[in-house]
């Protein structure tokens, strides 16, 4: 009964959340405005109707894509996940309270300032808070995105996200609970910093400037085919724009499985952080991409248990091995000052 | 066969005074049960002497704010009657009849002669005052300033005496009566034994009437456990639409021996109004299941078994009481922290609004510090973040009093220090009381702001 409970009134209505809820990528909403964007783009490239369809059936809808093996695989982990993090593991710091904290922290640092901008009009911190939360957000993202692949240890995990073959807007679900954990960290982290800040110097609660109750230009982002960075439609904004914000098929080279396309496009909304670290990359021809790891090992084949288990044998390799070679140099060290 | 006799009217009468409610949530009437007790009377209960204190703390609070500005004698003559006198025909200034909720009583003999409160203040030094005032001292200190003041209020030092004086006697008479004397020393097996009367000749016990006493400190309706919350609230605001709720015995007229609302229960209603608590309800539960335990010893001296369920009603008793009083604090240093922000923004009218929440924080932060425990390094830091005074919009804050009883002033850094100030308060609040009604609460805008963004539990990639 209980369990019957938990299934109606916490998992499904979480799981339904995800595709209602207008502050998540997959909303309805944002899907159908990727399939109408991807019929645009499909009617523009083949000036017909048909190839409007076509683009629409063939890169988005296409039976071969979502009922593939590496989809099969998203749906799962999604559900498992789900299922997971429901259960709201007491670990987890409540961003409330870690917020408060940092809160309470400016005033012992600064108690002289608090409230100091409290008389700046309001439109003015409204459009401020917008901006920098977004860009906090934004940062934040890129900074973990790049950390994931930077260190060996984090790479473990988020290789389940690149192990996918097929991708769909389902595929930001492939996801490790590790990496969901260092996800919900961020988010913390992130919000927690701005939203203190905030408070804390301007005194009493924002307000963003919204869309149906989200940062307008998240919302921008997510109805302009963010779903699109994982599928098969390779749209692009121009190079122009593309130095700027990064498209589709930016995203989609970050997921090719050719090994020249390793280690770029890390950012999420804005290209200036990759063109900082010079992960920003642009090298895409006419040649069709295909992702997954490439000539990396892949073990995990789509089963849930070994996406699950295998980055936790491979961390557990990685340390002994490190352990190793910490204790090879440190034997080497000793050997050396003896000679 | 006499005792048979009145515990049977007893219950008669319990059973007609409450026709609407279960038999035993109200608190009384109670059989006699006093061995060798030849007297009439058929009921045991007996708190008259707490309402007329309750009576005699209103009416000082509304006539602190009568004065004209200019030093008045004769204010002050009728304040000290009111706080330390004793004469008879004082005629009760508040609560008074209001539109159709009428009070029955018009004047404070009519519930009990010879009271005043200086006698029952708490007298320890109060070391969130300066000069180690004790607690009599200081509230005639403030009668003093108060007779003296515009409507009792001090703009220039930022005093607001009515609320100094009211909120500090909830916490100097009420609080600390019940707790620390009725509820504590008075429920051990030597003091007021169950098995002799209170005093001589009076139909209770000793513990019947010490528990009683705590009772009617705590200032709630005989029949309150059937009321909500909202309905508490009203009454004490004297609304119409509570007439009906307060007047049990429906004779038309509001008795405040029985039927009235006064602070303390007044301020637990203010929190459980929010649904988050449930203080009036326990305390009031509590006060009634002690007096089942008193009640069923029938006049014989309690059992160690029967006093031990009796202090651990008294420290449930307490323990609510205390974190009522916290949510106070809690709320008004909410209040002075919104009030600051519009004095900061250039809003000069929040001026009157924070001098009167300021004076209910300071009023209620002392309040808890008179209670049985010593609340060491949270009362200190307490006092030291609330100051002696307020910081006023010209930065001045008055920080010492001399010993002529003129206020010493300095100059505070700034006005988002104190804001700071009133924040931490609040933390202070819930860190050592576990406050959660949390009226007010200042840290609760960032918590809707993190609900407004989401995303707190999704796996998702970028």
């Amino acid at each position: 009964m209980d369990l019957y409970i938990w299934l109606t009134q916490t998992l499904l209505p979480e799981l339904c959340e995800s595709f209602v809820d207008p502050r998540k990528r997959v909303s309805i909403i944002y899907l159908c405005t990727a399939i109408l964007l991807v019929f645009i783009w499909g009617l523009t490239s083949g000036l017909s109707l048909k190839s409007g369809l076509r683009a629409v059936t063939s890169g988005l809808l296409s039976k071969k894509i979502l009922l593939s093996r590496s989809s099969m695989g998203d749906y799962k982990l999604l559900i498992i996940n789900r299922i997971l993090f429901s259960l709201k593991a007491p670990f987890f710091l409540s961003k409330t309270a870690f917020t408060a904290f940092l809160f309470f922290y400016l005033n012992e640092v600064f108690p002289t300032q608090n409230s100091i901008l409290s008389a700046t009009p309001v439109i003015f911190v409204t459009v401020a808070y917008t901006v920098i939360l977004f860009l906090v957000d934004d940062l934040s993202r890129f900074i973990t995105h790049y950390a994931l692949h930077r260190f060996e240890v984090l790479w473990a995990f988020h290789k389940i996200h690149h192990s996918a073959e097929t991708l769909s807007p389902l595929t930001v679900f492939r996801t490790h609970p590790v990496e969901g954990i260092i996800f919900g960290l961020r988010s913390l982290l992130a919000q927690g910093i701005v939203v203190a800040c905030f408070v804390f110097f301007f005194g009493s609660q924002v307000d963003l400037v919204s869309v149906l109750g989200v940062n307008v230009l998240i919302f921008i982002f997510n109805a302009t085919g963010a779903n699109l960075r994982h599928s098969h439609v390779p749209i692009s904004y121009g190079r122009s724009l593309e130095i700027f914000f990064l498209s589709p098929v930016q995203h989609q080279l970050h997921h090719s499985k050719s090994p020249k396309h390793y280690n770029c496009n890390f950012g999420v909304v804005l290209a200036v952080w990759d063109k900082a670290l010079g992960t920003h990359s642009l090298d895409y021809s006419q040649e069709k991409l295909q992702f997954g790891l490439g000539d990396q090992k892949c073990q995990y084949n789509n089963t849930l248990f070994k996406m699950y288990v295998y980055p936790f044998c491979e961390v557990s390799g990685i340390l002994k091995r490190r352990t190793v070679e910490f204790f090879n140099k440190l034997s080497k060290g000793e050997n050396s000052a003896f000679q | 066969m006499t005792k048979l006799l009145n515990i049977t009217i007893a219950s008669v009468a319990t059973l007609g005074a409450c026709t609407t409610l279960a038999i035993g949530d109200v608190y009384g009437p109670y059989p006699i049960t006093l061995k060798n007790y030849s007297g009439s009377k058929t009921n045991s209960v007996a708190y008259t002497g707490q309402i007329a204190r309750h009576v005699l703390h209103d009416s000082l609070k509304k006539l602190a704010a009568k004065g004209n500005g200019n030093p008045n004698e004769a204010l002050k003559k009728q304040m000290l009657e009111f706080y330390s006198g004793k004469t008879p025909g004082r005629k009760i200034v508040a609560p008074v009849s209001k539109g159709t909720f009428q009070i029955k009583q018009e004047i404070v003999d009519e519930i009990s002669k010879k009271k005043n409160l200086s006698g029952k203040t708490y007298k320890g030094a109060i070391t969130g005052m300066p000069n180690n005032m004790s607690g009599p001292e200081l509230i005639k200190f403030w009668i003093d300033k108060a007779s003296s003041a515009n409507r009792g209020v001090d703009k220039a030092n930022g005093y607001h005496y009515p609320q100094l004086i009211s909120k500090f006697i909830m916490g100097a008479v009420s609080y600390n009566q019940a707790v620390d004397n009725y509820l504590d020393e008075k429920m051990t097996a030597k003091k007021k034994p169950n098995n002799k009367p209170y005093k001589k000749g009076a139909p209770y016990t000793g513990k019947e009437h010490s528990w009683d006493e705590a009772f009617g400190y705590y200032g709630t309706p005989a029949h309150s456990l059937s009321l909500d919350p909202k309905v508490i609230y009203a009454i004490a605001k004297r609304k119409a639409s509570a007439l009906k709720h307060a007047d049990v015995n429906g004779d038309g007229k509001v008795d405040l021996k029985r039927e009235m609302v006064f602070g303390p229960a007044y301020y637990a209603a203010a929190a459980d109004k929010t649904g988050r608590t449930n203080y009036g309800r326990t305390i009031t539960k509590a006060f009634i299941d002690g007096r089942k335990i008193i009640t069923s010893a029938n006049g014989k001296k309690l059992s160690q078994e029967q006093l031990g369920k009796l202090r651990k009603l008294a420290s449930i008793i307490e323990d609510n009481w205390e974190k009522t009083l916290a949510e106070a604090v809690f709320k008004y240093a909410g209040s002075c922290f919104k009030d600051l922000k519009a004095i900061q923004q250039g809003k000069l009218s929040a001026q009157g609004k924070y001098l009167k929440h300021w004076g209910e924080l300071k009023g209620f932060s002392l309040s808890l510090q008179v209670g049985r425990k010593n609340l060491g390094a949270t009362a200190s830091k307490l006092n030291r973040l609330i100051g002696v005074g307020p910081v006023m919009a010209n930065l001045s804050q008055v920080t010492d009093i001399d010993s002529s009883g003129n206020y010493v002033k300095s100059q505070a850094s700034s006005i988002g220090e104190y804001m700071g100030h009133m924040l931490k308060v609040q933390k202070l609040m819930l860190d050592k009381f576990g406050v959660k009604a949390r009226i007010n609460d200042q840290t609760a805008d960032m918590s809707n702001m993190l609900k407004k963004l989401g995303g707190g539990s999704s796996v998702e990639n970028d």
